[in-house]
């Protein structure tokens, strides 16, 4: 997590940013971002449920007819 | 052998999002290939995160999953929908990888599913680039020499025994990333290592350089049955060492003598056969030596690839459907050319024409990058042109490229033939201009060609062109037969304005007076030999047309031309969309665009295909000729991004009824002046703004304003010099930075408008029928304003956004669809700051959302706007059931949350000292294509926007943290919620010292720049050592 600030500490960021992004790791520049990030890791352990796009429809049918 | 009885259903892989070296064309590819199947009869399950593509419409499969291609994804769709086959040569490199990781899970044995369209024993003779060598040289072919090392010792011991410059290729990865040549020993070390670490199987092959060699790609076919046929030869007219997806790329190839093209052939085709492709499509690359004509084989791909693209546009043979139909269990002889309808897909296809294929590239997005082109791709799209002979073919496609000093000219000239020689020896964007002035100046083809190594015969028809030009620019008078000498070569009504002092419209007005005009001719497969039935053309000052007559009504839709950043598949997607809309309206559809990886320029997308350049004069033409028969009812123009909207005004002026929002309509949008009137009228606001053309003025408008200031040079496009400023010091720097580019002063003003801190952006589009407003969708980012909304995360629906707010934002939208006269599409974005709403702009066209909002919210917004815009009203597509009773502005809580994210192509982008560019978010767009997690809640979504974006989150481990003053507050939350996730966290001092006070543990990192100062290890090992312990 890096976001820009001023004099020195900028041209650190930029260093800490490149290497991370060489390294292929997450790379996070903004609060916003990570804030997301750190409320879905609760549910990335559970792994993912999928549905089609035709569900999905085939829901918002039924929803819409009550 | 007839189609096989055992497969009833097949799932396809598609690509992901759109990457530099895999793009567009994939959603072509699969597109094709679901329909073939589906027409086959069989049950299409299809995965692709991608929601920008045609093929994740619903209709195209039977289940369409947008979700993450990753290994336990794929097994939870496989379990589910118990498919009999895996489908993975359509969806480049992510697929292949995706089916080999299925593979080796054992995935695909425990579920009893086969993989089609390609073997796992060939996707690995072909992929591992050891094995393929031993293959070749097994079949009395010619490679490299090489050696695959997984160590950086290994590295330098072969380094020592063949010397550099040598070239390294890690393993298994997809558009030559992390490629490249070394030519010392620092580079070596530098590249090696990254490459291992980019390689899935963390080995790197290095090889001995063939740089400057003639470079050539054969596309095959092969059956069950062992029928094999060379679908296209492509000749890269930049040699060895651009990758061929940055190339100047010409089909057939020219300058091979038959011997040599046999050679070529007979070696391709033992390839395909050796490796055991055996149901579809391949393609095998190979160098030339100039010197003494050894031909060595570089690579192979066994699957459906970014040139099978090329390929099938150029040739008008569908490589990816004819392979989806011989993975099925059909050989070529039993598949008929749609084309001739008489001949099967055994019969090669020949080309009485030439095509010819450029890059386009966006390096005014990266000013740090190091533009040389090398062997990793960098450019984001192509556009690709034809022509009866080379010089057309390579005129068209330069000016397709829309982009200022991309086609030749002949204007003042500066440099010594040095200088340009110079300039030319070094690839990158516009080499191939730098050639022609040097040419033009005076230079040999032997000086040109000791420069660049483009084969003489190309330098030669440059030379031509520039004769052409001179006698074009000395000929009395602009008579007959000097246009068409100039149109015979390729020159546009502009260039001749340019060699004669004279404007373009002067010199359309004279050659009309003339009747000179083009003809349309058709790819036919076969040249002429038998008569053609699809309506593909593409023009040509020759003698007679080749298009059928039709007396019905028409339509005209514009494309968006080649993809760059800011407009890519997207716009696509909406121009495919309109096309199907208004056929099923029943008018015919006839589309203008001259990108071939797309869909759009697929031949059965729409009634009639033009593949032309989408500039005023190429349009104009195809637009006459259509009007000589049938009723033309219009041009769609607000479909095709700028492109096609920055046509509207010159059509209109030419006479051509324009459909849907008026040209003037547009222009109250476009113009500052006149979209601040209808703000004030409608009693919405703006963040308050000025312009400035100097820097005293600047500093003086913004003081007024109030900083933080967003700054823009008015007449600059892609956003280059955008820039939020926080102070009158920043707004100096800013002038001194730009001066160079002479972009702002008197007739060029800079924009200023006060930058709205900590504001929510949203993003809303909308249709108007010129009574009534429809919502598509409103979508909220995640990030705060100040981040493109190209380039933002979004959700929808709105996750923090209260009821209030969201019928404000309806209402606003509402009263700026009246004022401006929209009749279609309009995309509108807002921002909410201390509880105000402002606009920050509106533009009547389709957006870059608009795909994502249909298939968030199934709510078919392009299908919807094309029949807005031939006058049906909104009232009546709800009535149709084409719209939904409820717009997209309400939306249920149990309906799923989608959330967008962007992927950002920083790593493909390098300075010129090897460091990675800076990958910090902007006002500048930089994204190169998206993804879209749909679930329940924002949480899901979000994860699952992440793992089909990036691969997902790691869930333990350590994390870095260091932020700005501004930002330490807002860090305490979510650094306290890792720690309790059990992440170990690391933090510069400040950081660490907020963490602390608020009782969370971390150890201090010491700061780069004090590390640096003690003189602890180099720049690159430093930084690298320090990224990867941050979370492994």
């Amino acid at each position: 997590m890096n976001t820009p600030g001023g004099g020195t500490a900028r041209a650190d960021g930029y260093e800490i940013r490149a290497a991370i992004v060489a390294a292929d790791k997450p790379l996070f520049t903004t609060i916003a971002e990570l804030s997301a990030a750190v409320a879905s890791f609760s549910v990335i352990g559970r792994g993912f449920e999928v549905t089609s796009l035709q569900n999905y429809a085939v829901k918002r049918r039924e929803a819409v007819a009550g | 052998m007839p189609k096989r009885s055992d497969i009833s259903s097949v799932l396809v892989i598609g690509s992901g999002p759109i990457v530099i070296g895999q793009a567009a064309e994939f959603d072509y590819s699969g597109t094709q290939a679901c329909r073939v199947l589906r027409e086959e009869g069989l049950r299409v399950i299809l995965v692709n995160p991608n929601p920008a593509t045609i093929m994740t419409d619903p209709g195209f499969a039977d289940a369409t999953y947008v979700e993450p291609i990753t290994t336990p994804v794929l097994e939870s769709i496989i379990a589910k929908e118990r498919p009999d086959a895996v489908l993975p040569t359509l969806g480049g490199q992510t697929a292949l990888n995706a089916a080999l990781a299925l593979d080796e899970a054992g995935i695909l044995a425990k579920h009893g599913v086969e993989l089609i369209g390609a073997k796992v024993d060939s996707i690995n003779k072909a992929e591992d680039r050891q094995l393929f060598k031993d293959l070749v040289i097994g079949l009395g072919g010619d490679v490299a020499r090489s050696k695959v090392v997984s160590t950086l010792e290994d590295a330098l011991e072969f380094a020592d025994e063949i010397g550099l410059p040598m070239v390294i290729r890690p393993s298994f990865t997809m558009g030559g990333l992390g490629s490249g040549f070394a030519y010392t020993e620092d580079e070596l070390r530098r590249m090696v290592t990254d490459g291992l670490h980019q390689s899935p199987t963390t080995e790197v092959l290095l090889e001995e350089s063939i740089l400057g060699w003639k470079e050539y790609e054969l596309e095959l076919m092969r059956d069950g049955s062992d029928n094999t046929v060379v679908v296209c030869s492509i000749e890269n007219v930049d040699p060895v060492g651009v990758h061929t997806g940055d190339s100047i790329t010409v089909a057939p190839a020219l300058t091979l003598t038959d011997r040599e093209y046999q050679k070529m052939r007979n070696l391709g085709i033992e390839i395909i056969r050796a490796v055991g492709v055996d149901t579809g499509g391949c393609n095998v690359q190979f160098a030339v030596d100039p010197a003494d004509g050894r031909i060595i084989v570089i690579e192979m791909n066994p699957r459906v690839s970014r040139s099978s693209a090329l390929a099938s546009k150029a040739t008008g043979f569908p490589i990816a459907k004819i392979a989806a139909k011989l993975a099925i269990g059909y050989t070529l002889d039993e598949i008929q050319n749609d084309i001739t309808k008489v001949t099967p897909a055994s019969f090669e296809p020949t080309l009485d024409y030439v095509v010819v294929k450029v890059p386009r590239f966006a390096f005014e997005k990266f000013p740090a990058a190091d533009d040389t082109l090398t062997t990793t791709m960098k450019s984001v799209g192509e556009t690709m042109a034809m022509g009866r002979n080379f010089s057309t073919a390579l005129q068209k496609a330069l000016r397709g490229l829309e982009k200022r000093g991309s086609s030749f000219h002949w204007g003042e000239q500066t440099r010594s033939i040095d200088e340009l020689l110079a300039l030319a020896a070094h690839p990158t964007d516009g080499r191939i201009i730098h050639v022609q002035q040097a040419l033009r100046q005076g230079a040999t083809a032997e000086q040109v060609f000791d420069a660049t190594k483009i084969d003489p015969w190309f330098l030669d028809q440059i030379a031509l062109i520039n004769e052409v030009a001179a006698s074009v620019g000395a000929a009395a008078e602009l008579d007959e037969d000097t246009l068409r000498e100039a149109k015979e070569h390729g020159f546009s009504d502009a260039q001749i304005a340019e060699l004669r002092g004279l404007t373009e419209l002067e010199v359309r007005g004279v050659r009309h007076a003339a009747g000179v005009r083009p003809v349309f001719k058709t790819v036919d497969t076969c040249a002429g030999e038998f008569p053609a039935f699809t309506p593909y053309h593409y023009s040509s000052y020759d003698q007679e047309t080749e298009v059928v007559a039709s007396d019905r009504r028409k339509v005209v839709i514009l494309g968006s031309g080649p993809n760059r950043i800011g407009q890519g598949v997207e716009f696509d997607y909406s121009c495919v969309h309109a096309s199907f809309a208004l056929a099923e309206a029943g008018y015919e559809t006839i589309m203008i665009n001259c990108n071939p990886e797309t869909v759009s320029t697929d031949y059965d997308t729409s009634d009639r295909l033009y593949f032309e350049p989408l500039t005023l004069e190429d349009v104009l033409e195809i637009v006459h000729a259509e009007q000589q028969s049938g009723e033309l009812v219009g041009v769609v123009v607000q479909l095709g991004g700028q492109t096609a909207l920055g046509l509207a005004k010159g059509l209109e002026q030419a006479g051509i009824p324009i459909l849907g929002t008026s040209p003037s309509a547009i222009d109250l949008a476009e113009e500052r002046g006149l979209f601040a009137d209808i703000l004030d009228r409608a009693g919405l606001v703006a963040p308050r703004n000025g312009t400035a053309i100097d820097v005293d003025g600047a500093v003086q408008v913004a003081e007024e304003i109030g900083y933080p200031v967003l700054v823009r040079p008015s007449y600059v496009l892609g956003g280059r010099g955008m820039e939020i400023l926080y102070s009158s010091d920043a707004m100096r720097d800013y002038f001194v930075r730009i001066a160079d580019a002479a972009i702002i002063g008197p007739g060029l003003p800079l924009l200023v408008d006060r930058f709205l801190d900590d504001a929510v952006e949203i993003d809303v589009d909308a249709l108007h029928d010129g009574t009534e407003l429809y919502i598509g969708g409103v979508m909220e980012h995640i990030e705060e304003a100040g981040i493109h909304s190209g380039d933002s995360m979004c959700t929808l629906p709105p996750v923090t956004l209260g009821r209030l707010e969201i019928d404000r934002v309806r209402e606003a939208t509402r009263l700026i669809a009246e004022g401006i006269g929209v009749r279609g599409l309009l995309n509108v974005q807002f921002a909410i700051a201390a509880g105000v709403l402002y606009v920050i702009e509106a533009n009547p066209r389709a957006s870059r959302t608009v795909p994502f909002v249909s298939k968030a919210l199934d709510i078919p917004l392009a299908k919807a706007a094309s029949n807005i815009m031939v006058g049906t009203s909104i009232r009546e597509l709800v009535a149709q059931g084409m719209l939904p009773e409820q717009d997209g502005s309400v939306v249920p809580l149990d309906a799923p949350v989608s959330v967008k994210e962007a992927v950002l192509p920083f790593k493909r982008f390098r300075t010129r000292e090897g460091q990675i560019v800076d990958s910090l978010l902007g006002p500048e767009m930089r994204s190169t294509g998206e993804v879209m997690g749909i679930d329940v809640d924002f949480p899901t979504a979000f994860a699952k926007s992440q793992a089909a974006a990036y691969g997902g989150l790691p869930t333990s481990g350590t994390a870095f943290l260091s932020v700005a003053d501004a930002d330490k507050r807002a860090i305490i939350l979510p650094a306290l919620r890792l720690a309790e996730l059990g992440f170990e966290l690391l933090a510069t001092a400040g950081t660490h010292e907020v963490l602390a006070r608020n009782g969370i543990a971390s150890s201090v990192v010491g700061k780069y720049s004090e590390t640096v100062e003690a003189g602890e290890g180099s720049r690159s090992s430093t930084s690298s050592t320090a990224a990867r312990s941050t979370w492994s």
